[in-house]
């Protein structure tokens, strides 16, 4: 029974992907990273430690490739503050201050819904 | 005269005696009863020429009564076809009236319908999406393995490190 709520499943997500690809709103699904690092906030300049949340728990290089990334965008070091979410499904999510990086297939498959719901 | 039994001193004492009774009755009863006849007569006269006069008064009256009679009966049809005609005109503007009451009714009936349609096909496609996400969500979770998300999670990073910050 579960297979079989699995494969309709495959194929009602199918039908999704296929209307997002039909409507063209496949370029706009996917949140634009350089506009989310364009709205780098005055708190978030002051802010010393980033929250990250993830679906898989970081590995080392990992963590340290997110730390120079955002030492490059916001100015001065940060310290991670780590954290595993299994409801983000992938990807990641970065918090610091006010200012939110989410990459997450979870807000991606909300940005879908939006877009096809509005 | 005297063979024949007629005295000629009663005889002229009879035409004296008739004389004055006739003038006697002449001066005190029949010039009264003349006088008195006259009256009567000029009084019936009087009577008739009265009742000529009635009767014609009576007559223009019935005239004058007749053509009023027939002037209302006139202006009571006149009114009569005018309301008539005025209640023609109203039925008239109340079955347009109806019609355009209708006519709002149905437009709005299917304006209604459209606007309800359309909700239900919105109704109808979020819930659709809001399953197909749950579902996604589920699928992906089971189908992506450690590896899966740290390759995910990699990409992630290139396209962050391939941004410029301003």
């Amino acid at each position: 029974m579960d297979q079989t709520l699995t494969k309709d499943a495959r194929n009602l997500v199918d039908g999704v992907v296929s209307y997002l690809r039909k409507d063209s709103k496949t370029q706009a699904v996917a949140p634009k990273v350089q506009e989310l690092f364009n709205k780098v906030t005055v708190a978030a300049r002051k802010e010393k430690t980033a929250n990250v949340v993830s679906s898989v728990a970081l590995t080392q290089n990992e963590k340290q490739s997110i730390t120079q990334i955002l030492t490059k965008s916001i100015g001065h070091p940060v310290e991670l503050v780590c954290s595993v979410d299994p409801d983000t499904l992938g990807g990641f999510r970065i918090q610091i201050a006010d200012w939110i990086i989410d990459m997450t297939l979870a807000s991606q498959l909300t940005l879908m819904a939006e877009q096809i719901t509005q | 005269m005297e063979k024949l039994g007629i005295e000629p001193k009663l005889l002229l004492a009879q035409i004296i005696n008739f004389s004055i009774i006739v003038v006697v009755l002449g001066k005190l009863l029949y010039k009264p009863i003349l006088t008195m006849l006259e009256k009567r007569k000029k009084e019936i006269e009087e009577g008739l020429k009265l009742t000529e006069k009635m009767r014609i008064e009576d007559e223009k009256f019935q005239q004058k009564r007749q053509k009023m009679l027939e002037t209302t009966r006139k202006e009571a049809q006149g009114i009569i076809e005018e309301a008539r005609k005025q209640a023609k005109e109203e039925e008239k503007d109340i079955i347009a009236q109806a019609h355009t009451e209708a006519e709002h009714i149905i437009e709005k009936g299917k304006a209604d319908i459209v606007v309800y349609k359309e909700e239900m096909e919105k109704d109808m496609r979020m819930g659709a999406v809001d399953l197909a996400v749950a579902m996604s969500k589920r699928l992906i979770s089971k189908a992506l393995s450690g590896d899966d998300k740290h390759t995910i999670i990699s990409k992630n990073l290139k396209e962050l490190e391939s941004v410029r910050v301003s």
